[in-house]
């Protein structure tokens, strides 16, 4: 037998089968009718884009994270399924198809994001304050920001800080020594530099981080962002599994099981946070709205 | 009467969806409600469940089969039909 036949008859290797908890509930009736106005408003959203593995629940709740300023993004992540490439024009009606979203689903707190747009001279900030004013003139939606780093650009920072949002959330993804793999172009001193600008430029706003886990971070260093990010101001931090998006996406290093994300929680509890959500499913805007209502 | 184990919408749009496990064996009883296969999508798995009692006599749907919405991944037969 050749080594060409050797190797055609070599079994692929067995798929590793996920762990038993990262099971979702089948999608509810609820789930069409907020893809429909999704699709009827032409408007993206991040649980599409980026696999989000809580899209059939929040949907089927008539409930998504709107993600502004098109559908491609200028930074490498090594963990987002965003697609990356050729920016999309600013659509300037978006803010107004976002807010008409708001109201069809009912929404009583909209978290919105974007991707990152370095190739925009404020980085996308002066839309994201459009659209906050947009869903404020047509209803009392609680509205959550979840913004990118702006590459730091302060003037950039205080224009969304202008448009006051309810919550201030940006993600710190994962801890510092795995940037270089994980968050190419970003810096991680730069995350709390924004997050610590927002509260300094307006405490009564309500700020938030999120981190992954399971790509390889140490608990002690899980622990060493978290305090970091409560020397910022930081009152609200989820926690939640990376999932690998595509085979072309960071592996996972790790499933981390429901008891640990509990244990964590606890300990960054204890150092001082307002609100925790620590979970396999948890992420950002996972249950935005519950998260921020047990904060007043 | 044989019943056809459907693989729901699971709001996967264009993504590909496998059989990750079959939860039964050919020739086990199920009841309503039971989970029998499970089904994987980006990262996340979700169970489809037996719509009604019956024995799983056939399998469509092999591990690690690419499936869509509406597939019939087996079938169950009625247990009165098939004792």
């Amino acid at each position: 037998m050749s080594t060409l036949e050797i190797l055609h008859d070599v079994p692929p290797p067995p798929r590793r089968r996920l762990p038993p908890w990262l099971k979702r509930p089948l999608p509810a009736p609820g789930m069409s009718f907020t893809s429909q106005v999704i699709e009827d408003l032409r408007l993206e959203t991040v649980c599409e884009s980026a696999k989000c593995p809580n899209r059939t629940e929040c949907w089927s709740h008539r409930t998504a994270t709107f993600m502004i300023l098109g559908n491609v993004c200028t930074r490498p992540c090594g963990f987002c399924s965003v697609p990356k490439g050729k920016t999309e024009v600013v659509q300037a009606d978006e803010p107004a198809r976002v807010a008409e979203a708001v109201v069809r689903l009912g929404l009583k707190h909209v978290v919105i994001t974007s991707v990152t747009r370095d190739d925009l001279p404020d980085g996308g900030a002066d839309h994201f304050y459009e659209c906050v004013l947009a869903v404020r003139e047509r209803c009392n939606a609680a509205v959550e920001v979840l913004t990118p780093d702006f590459l730091g650009n302060e003037r950039a920072i205080d224009r969304v800080i202008e448009a006051r949002p309810d919550v201030f959330n940006h993600n710190t993804e994962t801890v510092p020594r795995l940037y270089h793999r994980v968050r190419r172009n970003a810096v991680y001193q730069r995350t709390l530099d924004l997050l610590a600008r927002v509260k300094h430029a307006a405490p009564e706003i309500p700020t938030k981080s999120g981190l992954m886990l399971g790509l390889g971070e140490t608990e002690e260093e899980i622990l060493e962002v978290c305090a970091d990010l409560k020397s910022v101001g930081c009152e609200m931090i989820t926690i939640g599994q990376y999932l690998q998006p595509t085979p072309a996406h960071l592996p996972v290093d790790r499933y981390v099981p429901p008891e640990e994300f509990d244990a964590i929680g606890e300990l960054v509890r204890k150092l001082g946070f307002k609100l925790v959500a620590s979970g396999p499913f948890v992420r950002s805007s996972y249950h935005a709205g519950e998260m921020a209502t047990a904060l007043a | 009467m044989r019943v056809p184990l459907t693989l729901p919408d699971l709001g996967a749009g264009n993504e590909d969806l496998r059989v990750s496990c079959w939860l039964v064996d050919l020739g086990d009883a199920v009841d309503e409600g039971d989970r029998v296969v499970e089904i994987l999508m980006d990262g996340i798995t979700f169970d489809v469940l037996a719509e009604r009692s019956g024995t799983l006599t056939r399998i469509e749907r092999p591990l690690d089969a690419v499936v869509r919405t509406g597939d019939v991944l087996g079938w169950l037969e009625n247990r009165e039909d098939s004792e």
